[in-house]
């Protein structure tokens, strides 16, 4: 895991060397004053070798800084500890979205073959997939805040919310703080807000769940234990839900850490066409602007997300299946 | 034998799947008796139909694409063929026991061995779960496993295929049934521990007082096991009678080469013999004798008209014109 | 004397039936032939669409703006968009765009994925492990990070958003080929042949290879509408893509100030991606099912 971090930062800083426009350029702008221009180029530690700047940044990585950002002129340390909260609300919500809807789903499916329901089930799921996420984003939009006007258009929460009851900051989780200082207005309207954006994000990895459930529950259902289950006079509830799910959950857990990080890569379209203040919108910004320390600064904030969303996947993973807790023991 | 009480009688036992634009005749009409306390062998090749009938007195097999054509299985009294879904529940695992060939897939990797024999004792026994472990223990010391309680915590990858396969009779015994079917319960298991698992069976068949069907390839298993022995060939049987009057004095042509294409211990041959031929296209069946194309003794009429019973001796028949 | 004639007779008679099986398989399959039929209609688009087209020029340059922002008529089926070009044709344009960078993508990464499968798969032992590792740190990042660093950087264009994207999709061909390899390997024929000392290469090219094509066809299948997913959504986010190209995801970013009045706009090359995407899906699955042997 170390390893592959590591490349990615060497990989993204070589980028920045070799990419054509400068930064010193960038920093001070259109028409510079003779000078200023050198004096950039000195600030920013330009005129030091690539090897040695890697270094450096590598050294200020381990303390926490991601240097300053280009376009915001603030560093991009700060701006990321302000939009973190937001998108990993925002994607987690999304990937409970997409199993507590794609879970029951799947194995509903699974043991009404060739009905309605499932084949329903599986052109949504084969469709679900198909769907370009700023499309589908944009869509909601057109259709239910801007036609129907149900739901909001952007934003995470809405001005008047935010200026009359505003959310004390304890974790920086604004559901989880609104929730735990009680305070209503603010929880309902930041829900409110989270509705298009979480559901948009989580359409793809619902499907796909729904999939990977369905088919997993189908061949669970073969195997020799539920024939020797069956044998034994054990009722249909009782192997479904028991002895085939836990069987047939291994492969969803994995698609679980996929789907995050899929979701990860997606908050950068979302966050974008709903306006939600993330780490997404904030790439997105950096990308347009040229931005460097931010592109990479987000690129390896995300990374390290995606790491230890995979930790949790194989952590989950021994929880289940005995064979991998012994041999890992 | 012939006065202990009928525990099972199959009758005319007609089976069929549905496949690609065919029908397969798995089963063209299976009439088998077993007696209570009796051990019985059926024996035959691959595909013959012995494990389909077995899951058929179970009422396991798929239906679609299987389908039971016609048929009585009579047993303790009742057709259980006309037996609902869930009126074989109460008879799975409790008065008939089913053993499969694989142990190591025939337990659910991601639960303990003890969590999937207690829920079988608790569901049949109705006892609640601690004494359920403790009957479980009981079966398991029963079967040759030392650390009853150690044993009941593992996982069923941790085990051996012998230890694997004696927790499944465990299982299978821990409600008392009157019936066993074991169904090629020794071939997936070393030489070594196959003759363990047989004694096994043969002492615990009589302490708990069951009846044994036991489904095979492998005469040496038959010989070791049976009391009378059922051969099959391509969804019939083809002889059937006492393990001496099989082993001494087969009729049937088939019977007669399987017997000759094995060693007898101390016997030397250059060549083994085989039986020329393939097993028929169950969906393709040619008239007359089923095993005609491949029988050394076929006569005119083996390929016109389907052979019926003719008794040989006494207790001791065989479908067959010769 | 008979022999021959019968035999011949035999061997085409087996594999006519073969081929009657197949074609019952796929034709019992009712959404792989929806998936065929679709992509059928869309290959003939990205082929013909020059001719097919009604107002070509507007894919290529041309600018009208009287005809500005007008809604789906009879003259434009999908209306115009901000600078009066035709939506109908720039999505059938947009067709050629989408599929044949949706191709290089899954190309390359096939012709990279291919071989380094292999040999991880055959040779086992270090040169796997430190394959795998690579493609394990690979897969569990997101797909559109590395490209949008790459294209953020130097400005992208569509050939490097190709490679970008290729490069992170590779990793998924050395799975599965790795996957493909260490199956057949086990199997009793390779051993059978090892036995009977058939060189190695030969039990490569043969067995492996050929039981390995239904899941890398499978796979090739829904990459297809994968890559063109990820390729439209970095269009969207303005890299790859510029004006006045004709391409999906571009058309969709171009038309966010005005899609809430102009609803056509925006929704006709989402359509256009939904549909390609959902149609390679429909191939990929169907195949699935057809090639497998367990859900016949």
């Amino acid at each position: 895991m170390v390893v592959v971090l590591w490349v990615l930062t060497m990989v993204t800083f070589f980028l920045t060397t070799i990419a054509p426009s400068d930064p010193a350029g960038l920093w001070v702008g259109p028409r510079p004053k003779p000078g200023q221009l050198e004096k950039a180029r000195k600030q920013l530690g330009l005129d030091k070798p690539a090897h040695v700047r890697y270094v450096i940044y590598l050294k200020n990585l381990t303390r926490g800084d991601f240097g300053v950002s280009i376009r915001t002129r603030q560093p991009v340390t700060e701006e990321l500890k302000r939009y973190f909260a937001a998108t990993i609300e925002l994607v987690t919500v999304a990937i409970i979205i997409s199993l507590i809807i794609g879970i029951p789903l799947g194995i509903y499916t699974a043991f009404r073959r060739e009905s309605l329901a499932d084949h329903s089930g599986r052109i949504f799921s084969l469709m679900g997939v198909a769907v370009p996420i700023f499309w589908l984003g944009m869509m909601f939009q057109l259709t239910l805040s801007s036609g129907l006007k149900i739901l909001p258009l952007q934003g995470q929460i809405s001005s008047y919310v935010f200026l009359t009851s505003p959310v004390k900051s304890i974790t920086g989780f604004y559901l989880i703080d609104s929730l735990v200082t009680g305070n209503w207005v603010a929880f309902k309207d930041i829900i409110i807000h989270m509705i298009l954006p979480a559901i948009t994000l989580s359409f793809a990895s619902l499907a796909f769940i729904v999939r990977i459930t369905r088919s997993s529950m189908i061949e669970v259902m073969t195997a020799d234990y539920i024939r020797t289950a069956k044998a034994y006079g054990l009722g249909n509830k009782l192997i479904r839900y028991k002895y085939a799910l836990k069987n047939g959950l291994i492969p969803v857990v994995t698609v679980t850490g996929l789907s995050y990080a899929y979701e990860l890569g997606g908050s950068i379209l979302v966050e974008n066409i709903f306006d939600w203040p993330g780490m997404g919108r904030f790439l997105w910004l950096s990308i347009i602007n040229n931005d460097y320390p931010g592109i990479m600064g987000v690129t390896i904030v995300f990374a390290v997300i995606c790491c230890t969303i995979n930790l949790m996947v194989d952590l989950v993973y021994a929880l289940i299946d005995p064979k991998v807790r012994i041999a890992g023991t | 034998m012939t006065t202990n009480p009928i525990l099972l009688d199959i009758k005319d036992l007609i089976i069929q799947f549905s496949a690609y634009k065919s029908v397969v005749k798995a089963i063209q009409g299976v009439s088998l008796t077993m007696h209570k306390g009796e051990t019985l062998g059926i024996v035959g090749e691959s595909g013959c139909g012995k494990s389909v009938t077995a899951s058929a007195i179970l009422q396991l097999i798929p239906c679609p694409p299987g389908k039971i054509v016609s048929g009585e299985i009579w047993f303790e009294g009742e057709n259980i063929l006309t037996k609902s879904e869930t009126e074989m529940r109460q008879i799975r695992g409790k008065t008939i026991s089913m053993i499969f060939q694989d142990p190591m897939t025939a337990l659910n990797p991601v639960f303990t061995v003890g969590d999937q024999i207690v829920t079988v004792i608790g569901l049949h026994q109705k006892v609640g779960k601690k004494e359920a472990r403790r009957r479980a223990a009981d079966m398991l010391r029963l079967v040759g496993l030392s650390d009853p309680a150690a044993t009941l915590k593992k996982y069923p990858h941790e085990m051996s295929g012998g230890m694997s396969q004696r927790i499944m009779i465990a299982m299978a015994l821990s409600c008392r049934p009157s019936l066993l079917i074991a169904d090629e319960p020794t071939t997936a298991l070393d030489v070594t521990v196959q003759a363990q698992i047989l004694d096994l069976m043969k002492n615990l068949k009589k302490e708990i007082d069951t009846s044994i069907m036991l489904i095979t390839h492998d005469l040496g298993v038959i010989a070791k096991m049976c009391e009378n022995v059922a051969v099959m060939y391509a969804g019939r049987i083809v002889e059937y009678g006492s393990l001496r009057h099989i082993f001494k004095n087969p009729g049937h042509p088939y019977t007669q080469g399987l017997l000759s294409s094995t060693l007898k211990l101390g016997e030397e041959k250059d060549r083994l013999e085989i039986i020329e031929g393939t097993v028929p296209d169950l969906s393709k069946l040619p008239p007359g004798c089923l095993f005609n194309p491949r029988c050394s003794q076929a006569e005119a009429i083996c390929s016109r008209e389907v052979p019926g019973t003719v008794e040989i001796e006494k207790g001791h028949v065989m479908a067959c014109h010769l | 004397m008979e022999a021959v004639p019968q035999k011949a007779d035999s061997r085409l008679a087996r594999k006519t039936e073969r081929i009657a099986y197949f074609l019952y398989l796929i034709g019992r399959n009712r959404l792989f032939m929806l998936g065929l039929g679709i992509g059928a209609i869309i290959v003939m688009a990205a082929l013909f669409a020059p001719w097919i087209a009604p107002y070509p020029g507007d894919a290529t340059g041309d600018i009208n703006m009287q005809a500005k922002l007008k809604p789906p008529s009879s003259q434009h089926f999908m209306g115009t968009d901000h600078f009066g070009r035709d939506i109908f044709s720039r999505v059938l344009y947009g067709t050629r765009k989408s599929l044949s960078i949706g191709i290089g993508i899954v190309l390359i990464a096939f012709i990279i994925g291919l071989p380094l499968g292999l040999i991880a798969g055959y040779y086992g032992g270090r040169i796997d492990e430190i394959l795998m590792r690579i493609c394990d740190g690979f897969l569990s990042f997101p797909v559109l990070l590395l490209p949008i660093a790459i294209g953020g950087v130097f400005g992208g264009s569509m050939k490097v958003n190709m490679i970008g994207l290729a490069i992170v999709w590779w990793p998924w061909y050395v799975r599965l080929l790795r996957g493909q390899v260490l199956i057949t390997r086990e199997q009793a024929y390779v051993m059978a042949a090892k036995s009977i000392g058939v060189k190695n290469t030969t039990i490569i090219l043969r067995h492996i290879i050929a039981n390995s094509i239904g899941p890398v066809l499978v796979q090739v299948s829904l990459d297809l509408g994968y890559a063109i997913l990820a390729s439209a959504s970095l269009s969207f986010i303005g890299i790859g893509a510029k004006p006045p190209m004709a391409e999906w995801g571009f058309m969709i970013s171009e038309a966010r100030p005005y899609f809430m009045n102009f609803w056509w706009t925006t929704t006709f090359p989402g359509l256009a991606i939904f549909l390609t995407v959902f149609t390679f899906n429909l191939l990929g699955d169907g195949l699935r099912e057809i090639l497998d042997p367990k859900t016949r």
